[in-house]
């Protein structure tokens, strides 16, 4: 039989991996909070989740990922706000997995409220996603094509610091769909 | 010597121009699929009524005009390019697409959907289910209530308010990747979305996060082969 023995926290210390301050931000959780209105009421532990909740420090919060339609519209028109995109932020409901797009005769910006960037709950990912969306609204009449605004926009979005923090899934797929356009100028 | 020389100087010439020109070129890429580069459809085929899988081509192609069946319903123009996932769904321009359905071998057409209107807002289109009628006559066969549409493979109801269409008409070879994002039951608790189309809330579960990429990319298409639509042969190729 294999003797158990206990390590000292040099050993441990040893032995373990070492978690980085981004990845410590991860486990440790924490919370960007805001009111059904959109109001963002404060910031609270260390993470990058989205609750709604009716004060900074209510026991009762729910995830804005399951949160009704206006709700979500509401803090995601904060958000928008914050980094300066023109007009208001528009939901969809489409069927193909898209988790953004905007309308280029409108300037309208909409987010899929059927997509896995929902499910995601992250802060990070909804602000990449948005500083993504807003170099195309910036870019509107450029004389430049589609899929060349599309890796400039990937450049915007992976430039913004709001990318150190976005999920691991939403970081390999934006890194993918860059590497995708950089090398054959098409998402293929 | 002095001849070799001549020679030895074209041919060195002849070199660094080409690799001169190699320079001034994208670089070969190492992420591409090479699945998703054939693909020339927006189309989706259900396995087992569950998993969502690409299709490189739509068992409509033998139709000449399917892509322009309802023109006349001005159907909104997908954007350019919305942020969408690598190898969620072909990321093609169409005014609309199929979902396909193989069930005991049997290729079906389950329902139509436009590619770029959200999923409750059908009726505005097609306020009497018109696109039905329209794909009958284009494959000359009928919807049919002997194969209805799955009731678990997605979380909002299907429009198509009768059953399947056999694609009896369909003799051919399709490829088929799995899609990086399937719904399998999805995620988190239910969510309330009212819907107008059903005149209802529709309680659905997020999509679980996507297949990892590095996964996927190893994951081989399949090809697949019909006979008046009878999956007559299955294999794995070596594309990816």
């Amino acid at each position: 039989m294999k003797k158990l023995t206990k390590k000292s926290l040099d050993e441990l210390a040893n032995s373990m991996s070492i978690i980085s301050d981004a990845e410590q931000m991860c486990y440790n959780g924490g919370t960007y909070v805001y009111n059904s209105a959109g109001t963002y009421l404060g910031y609270r532990g260390t993470g990058s989740d989205v609750v709604i909740a009716s004060s900074l420090y209510a026991t009762q919060f729910d995830s804005i990922s399951v949160a009704d339609d206006q709700t979500i519209l509401n803090v995601l028109n904060t958000i928008a706000r914050g980094i300066g995109i023109n007009g208001t932020i528009g939901l969809t409901h489409a069927n193909d997995n898209r988790f953004a797009e905007m309308d280029s005769t409108t300037g309208k910006i909409s987010i899929n409220a059927y997509s896995e960037l929902l499910s995601s709950n992250n802060y990070y990912d909804y602000l990449s996603i948005l500083q993504h969306e807003k170099y195309h609204q910036m870019t509107i009449g450029y004389s430049t094509t589609w899929e060349q605004n599309e890796y400039q926009a990937f450049i915007h979005q992976i430039n913004d610091s709001s990318f150190q923090n976005v999920s691991v899934f939403l970081r390999d797929y934006t890194i993918d769909n860059y590497n995708n356009l950089h090398n054959s100028q098409s998402y293929y | 010597m002095k001849k070799y020389n001549y020679f030895l100087l074209i041919f060195l010439l002849i070199n660094s121009l080409i690799g001169l020109i190699e320079a001034q070129q994208f670089p070969k890429s190492k992420n591409l699929s090479e699945f998703m580069r054939k693909s020339k459809t927006t189309d989706i085929v259900y396995i087992n009524d569950t998993v969502i899988y690409l299709m490189n081509k739509s068992p409509l192609e033998v139709f000449s005009g399917y892509k322009d069946l309802y023109a006349s319903f001005n159907l909104p123009q997908p954007p350019n390019l919305p942020w969408m996932p690598y190898g969620a769904r072909v990321n093609l321009h169409a005014a609309y697409h199929v979902t396909w359905f193989i069930r005991d071998c049997m290729l079906y057409l389950g329902d139509i959907e436009i590619q770029n209107a959200g999923i409750c807002d059908y009726k505005s289109f097609f306020p009497n289910n018109e696109q039905y009628p329209l794909m009958e006559e284009l494959t000359n066969v009928k919807f049919d209530k002997k194969y209805p549409l799955p009731s678990n493979s997605r979380p909002w109801p299907y429009h198509n308010p009768t059953g399947m269409m056999p694609a009896t008409w369909f003799n051919d070879t399709i490829l088929i990747k799995i899609s990086t994002t399937q719904y399998l039951g999805g995620q988190g608790r239910l969510r309330p979305v009212y819907c107008s189309d059903f005149n209802d809330t529709i309680w659905f579960k997020l999509p679980a996060p996507p297949i990892k990429l590095d996964k996927w990319k190893k994951i081989p298409s399949e090809e697949l082969v019909f006979k008046n639509g009878r999956l007559i042969s299955r294999k794995t190729t070596d594309i990816y």
